[in-house]
């Protein structure tokens, strides 16, 4: 009986080994383009990789390393210039807590519009609560890199035409201390 | 005909037989073939160091990202989550557990680290990384996926048998029962080592065939758009737009390397190369891209290919280059026993070792004097043992049973004493050595005396000491064993020598 037991438990945890190798291959080989057939295998896995948070694609750098991703912001002041700042900054320590921000600006476009927009509220809030005012303006930054032609021409890598400013909107919450709630006027 | 067609079918059926035999033996080596647990242990000290830093740079921030209405606000988190089976404690506690729950996760990743109750911390570490990185899901990048795969697996492996507050306990518990410790290895510690390794093939794999999707990858501009992306960079490298074909060289090679990690790895011959190349490129991405945890994360794992015995023994030398540089009051005893007795460093060794050990360990110290008086007048039993409890406990218990002895840390020190003084038998405690150069240590002792030696091995161990059987005089006692069990079989052995060296008429074994 022991030794049934025991035969079934080993057949058991192979079964399993069997499925966890398969559901770590699958996951990244479901990032599109993807066939029918690994899109099946992909859900059969899905709840599996999301419990263990083993759904990743592994993409790094893939297919092509694109521009990265900055916002900025500017608070105004009245009768004074406004406060500017944008993230991810290099005043940011340690380099961990840099990325951190960093990936906050770069992930964000990943997420479907309305998460986008509650997302961007929140950093409306924070950041301009970190400078006691209620009112502020967003803004998304590319920074494409500079090619080798531009470097060997003499340009840098932070050369003005490298960035393409796109803005986000512009949020006031003095209203929402009483109402509990926001205005986001996009422009 | 028909019987021809009979045998043809019945030896088919046999090589299917055995082809599926050899099938399913393969799979169960591949998997459950008992492994030592020392390179799981060193993969926990450095990724449980990795978790807790990770923990400690939370704190700098905490509130923002994990606070309710912070830059990830809860309701937009659970909304991403809805009837999805993720796990993350900070979806169901708020804003007024978010300190003491943070502190009691910085305090179970540091007990990780030390390998202290690691078979409830291993799983809870886990817990803690799955539970950080699904709270904060924008924030997330490689590190975090790495890590998280690294914890999931410690908690499988017996990840704190070795290298940890745990293996001490026993150590110290096996010592006040008499008994001495020896490297275990478990079924489960092979599942977790091959998990490691599949799931870095699997990312190498993938993340190679991913970048075969862009065109940049191809014309080797790719790694160039890296190097001169100036929110990653913390180096300048665009001295290299002078010298264009290195950035693409280094893109090709990447690409190359990654899709075919899965495959050279494997091999005995490939592997050392494909595993140097992987850690300059992860020591690249810390230094020139920033990306440090990221680059160190990955290195780590790669600890999952690594002997376990080769790393053991390097361990000891590093510990003992620690010892010395460390406890500067050693250095000039060793230097003095030089000096004025003009002894080797086996002796030196010898004589420093105990007074450092009856110190830390509260006991009556022994003068290195009286020790080698001792040693001068008596022939003795020479004792290799590397690691320093089994040292200090052996000595304690054959001083205590009269039994002289000189007790020495290594195999070269070992040959140094029986060269030097009247030695009546060997014991060695393989704890920690390389099973070759034991083997070639006994067979040297073998070769030029007749003396008895006594090999102390796990059972589980004892088939990596290939050729110890062929050597004459040796005899194997199974680790863990008890000090008394030593004492007799020592005494035992060297009986029988005398025996032997008295009916031959030759005079007691012995050497120079």
């Amino acid at each position: 009986m022991l030794k049934l037991l025991k035969k079934c438990g080993y057949l058991v945890v192979s079964l399993m080994l069997g499925f966890h190798v398969f559901a770590v291959f699958i996951s990244p080989a479901a990032m599109p383009p993807a066939s029918p057939l690994l899109m099946d295998g992909y859900r059969l896995a899905l709840p599996y990789n999301e419990l263990l948070f083993l759904n990743h694609g592994y993409h790094y750098f893939a297919p092509d390393p694109g521009a990265s991703t900055l916002i900025s912001y500017a608070v105004p002041r009245p009768g004074d210039a406004p406060v500017v700042g944008r993230f991810p900054n290099l005043s940011i320590h340690p380099r961990l807590l840099y990325h951190r921000y960093f990936m906050l600006a770069e992930n964000l476009w990943a997420f479907d519009d309305e998460t986008q927009a509650e997302i961007q509220k929140a950093y409306a809030r924070h950041f301009s609560a970190l400078h006691d005012s209620s009112s502020i303006t967003l803004n998304r930054i590319s920074h494409e890199p500079s090619s080798i032609l531009r470097i060997q021409a003499g340009g840098k890598l932070d050369d003005p035409e490298t960035f393409q400013v796109e803005t986000i909107g512009a949020f006031d919450f003095s209203t929402e201390a009483s109402q509990q709630s926001s205005v986001a006027q996009s422009f | 005909m028909l019987q021809a067609r009979g045998l043809l079918r019945s030896s088919g059926v046999v090589w299917l037989r055995q082809y599926v035999n050899g099938c399913l033996e393969a799979w169960h080596r591949f998997w459950f073939e008992p492994a030592d647990a020392f390179m799981l242990g060193i993969i926990r000290l450095l990724g449980g160091w990795m978790l807790f830093y990770n923990l400690a740079v939370w704190t700098m921030d905490l509130e923002a990202f994990f606070g309710d209405n912070g830059l990830q606000p809860l309701s937009a988190v659970k909304s991403l989550y809805v009837n999805r089976p993720i796990f993350s404690f900070w979806l169901w506690t708020g804003d007024q557990y978010l300190w003491p729950m943070h502190i009691a996760c910085l305090v179970i990743s540091a007990m990780f680290c030390l390998g202290f109750a690691t078979r409830v911390t291993s799983i809870l570490s886990f817990l803690i990384t799955i539970s950080y990185s699904q709270r904060v899901p924008i924030a997330n990048f490689g590190f975090d996926q790495i890590l998280g795969m690294l914890c999931l697996y410690l908690s499988v492996g017996p990840s704190g048998a070795a290298v940890s507050v745990d293996s001490l306990i026993r150590r110290w518990w096996l010592g006040r029962k008499g008994l001495v410790d020896a490297p275990r290895k478990f079924a489960s510690a092979r599942v977790a080592m091959r998990l490691i390794q599949l799931h870095l093939c699997a990312i190498y794999f993938w993340a190679g065939f991913a970048k075969l999707k862009g065109p940049s990858w191809w014309t080797g501009e790719a790694m160039w758009r890296v190097i001169a992306n100036e929110e990653y960079q913390t180096m300048d490298l665009t001295w290299m737009a002078w010298v264009p074909w290195l950035p693409f060289l280094i893109a090709h090679v990447t690409i190359a390397w990654e899709i075919f990690f899965i495959v050279l790895v494997w091999n005995p011959k490939f592997r050392p190369l494909m595993l140097f190349m992987g850690v300059l490129m992860h020591v690249g991405i810390g230094a020139f891209l920033g990306m440090w945890t990221f680059g160190l994360i990955m290195a780590f794992a790669y600890l999952a290919f690594s002997d376990p015995d080769l790393w053991r023994h390097r361990m000891t030398l590093f510990v003992r280059w620690v010892r010395g540089r460390g406890d500067e009051s050693l250095v000039p005893a060793l230097d003095a026993a030089n000096v004025h007795s003009g002894v080797g460093a086996a002796e030196a060794i010898e004589t420093a070792v105990p007074t450092m050990i009856s110190e830390a360990a509260g006991l009556p110290q022994t003068t290195s004097t009286s020790a080698t008086m001792h040693s001068a007048t008596l022939s003795e039993v020479c004792v290799v043992a590397a690691v320093v409890n089994d040292r200090s406990t052996l000595r304690r218990y054959l001083r205590e049973h009269q039994v002289p002895c000189r007790i020495v840390s290594d195999l070269n020190s070992g040959l140094d004493v029986i060269s030097r003084y009247r030695i009546s038998a060997v014991v060695i405690n393989t704890t920690q050595l390389v099973p070759s150069n034991v083997v070639d240590f006994a067979a040297d002792v073998a070769d030029l005396t007749n003396l008895p030696i006594l090999v102390l091995a796990a059972s589980s161990q004892q088939s990596l000491f290939v050729g110890l059987d062929a050597v004459p005089r040796v005899e194997v006692l199974d680790l863990p064993a008890s000090l008394r069990d030593i004492r007799c079989r020592l005494q035992s052995m060297c009986d029988a020598a005398e025996a032997i060296s008295s009916r031959d008429t030759l005079s007691k074994p012995e050497l120079g």
